[in-house]
């Protein structure tokens, strides 16, 4: 069979297949594992180009494939992990780790103790502190701080409204910060006060 | 502004959230006040670093190669219009058992939007819009 490379190939290679590592990035963030993220971007991909002709040229291709992403992740694997969990995240402060920080003492130990801190956490660490977020503060945080799309086309990607993109943003942030100061402490970074 | 109304608008602020005139008041409050100034950075680093830790992690050249190879088959199924339910059966049940289920749902997605879609686009545009 000869190969029939087609005009919607070359386009679609061209303006869709570039985006397969970050694709891919938030596959993994929302499925946490390999096997189902793999599933999903070959879904993702493969609706996108089934339906490449309602994509508006000249448009943001990353939103796209971003929004096709989230329907397929919400209408199959949402059902599958049926992950509906309850947190009590009213108890932790804004500016958690900031706050936690200041308290200890490891602060006034180093010349440039923010970045210290930072950097000693893993890559893991922070994927894992993400990946333990409850599914709808996860996926505004990834498309926030490791996307940075910004608020409305969250909004547009996720199917939400502005203000829902904001507050989850700002309690996933919360969770983060409490999450990231639990490695932190795990790892011996900082010591918490008894 | 004062602390509250700039602590407030912070994080509206590093998501680049702000218009000129908020960015700017924002920003001398940040000037003068030493504590704020010490958060926002705190908060900044803290937003650069989720970034960075996560940003590199590429797609397995296998799987890349292969999504691309099946978007090749898909079309040609299309061009011939021949329902390639063979080639899709491929794509959804390939590895994971547990996850058959699901794959099974996408199926019929599929099949049912690939007719619509040929059979006539615009009639069933807004319904089209809504599965995307």
């Amino acid at each position: 069979m000869p190969d029939k490379v087609t005009k919607k190939d070359i386009e679609f290679e061209r303006e869709a297949l570039q985006y397969t590592d970050a694709v891919y990035r938030m596959a993994l963030r929302m499925t946490k594992n390999k096997a189902d993220a793999e599933d999903l971007v070959q879904e993702t991909f493969f609706k996108a180009y089934r339906f490449w002709d309602s994509f508006e040229k000249g448009s943001n291709c990353r939103a796209w494939l971003f929004k096709i992403l989230t329907n397929l992740f919400i209408t199959a694997y949402h059902k599958k992990s049926k992950e509906k969990q309850q947190f009590a995240y009213d108890d932790v402060d804004s500016h958690y780790l900031y706050n936690q920080f200041e308290n200890t003492d490891y602060k006034q130990q180093l010349e440039d103790p923010e970045q210290m801190l930072f950097n000693q956490l893993l890559d893991d660490d922070v994927k894992k502190a993400i990946e333990e977020l409850p599914e709808d503060f996860r996926m505004v945080v990834v498309l926030s701080f490791v996307e940075g799309f910004s608020y409305q086309e969250i909004a547009d990607i996720v199917g939400i409204q502005l203000g829902t993109v904001k507050s989850r943003l700002h309690r996933g942030r919360k969770l983060l910060q409490k999450g990231l100061w639990q490695y932190a402490v795990k790892r011996g970074i900082v010591k918490e006060k008894t | 502004m004062d602390c509250k109304q700039a602590l407030l608008k912070l994080y509206n602020y590093l998501d680049n959230e702000l218009d000129a005139i908020e960015c700017k008041e924002v920003e001398e409050h940040l000037k003068s006040c030493k504590h704020c100034f010490g958060k926002a950075e705190f908060e900044r680093i803290l937003k650069k670093t989720v970034q960075e830790k996560c940003c590199y992690e590429p797609i397995p050249e296998q799987l890349k190669s292969s999504i691309l190879e099946r978007i090749k088959r898909i079309d040609k199924c299309s061009d011939s219009n021949q329902d390639s339910s063979e080639e899709q059966n491929r794509f959804f049940f390939s590895a994971k058992p547990e996850l058959r289920l699901d794959r099974r749902c996408f199926h019929f997605d599929y099949h049912w939007s690939f007719f619509h879609f040929h059979e006539d686009f615009s009639r069933h545009s807004r319904l089209y819009d809504s599965q995307i």
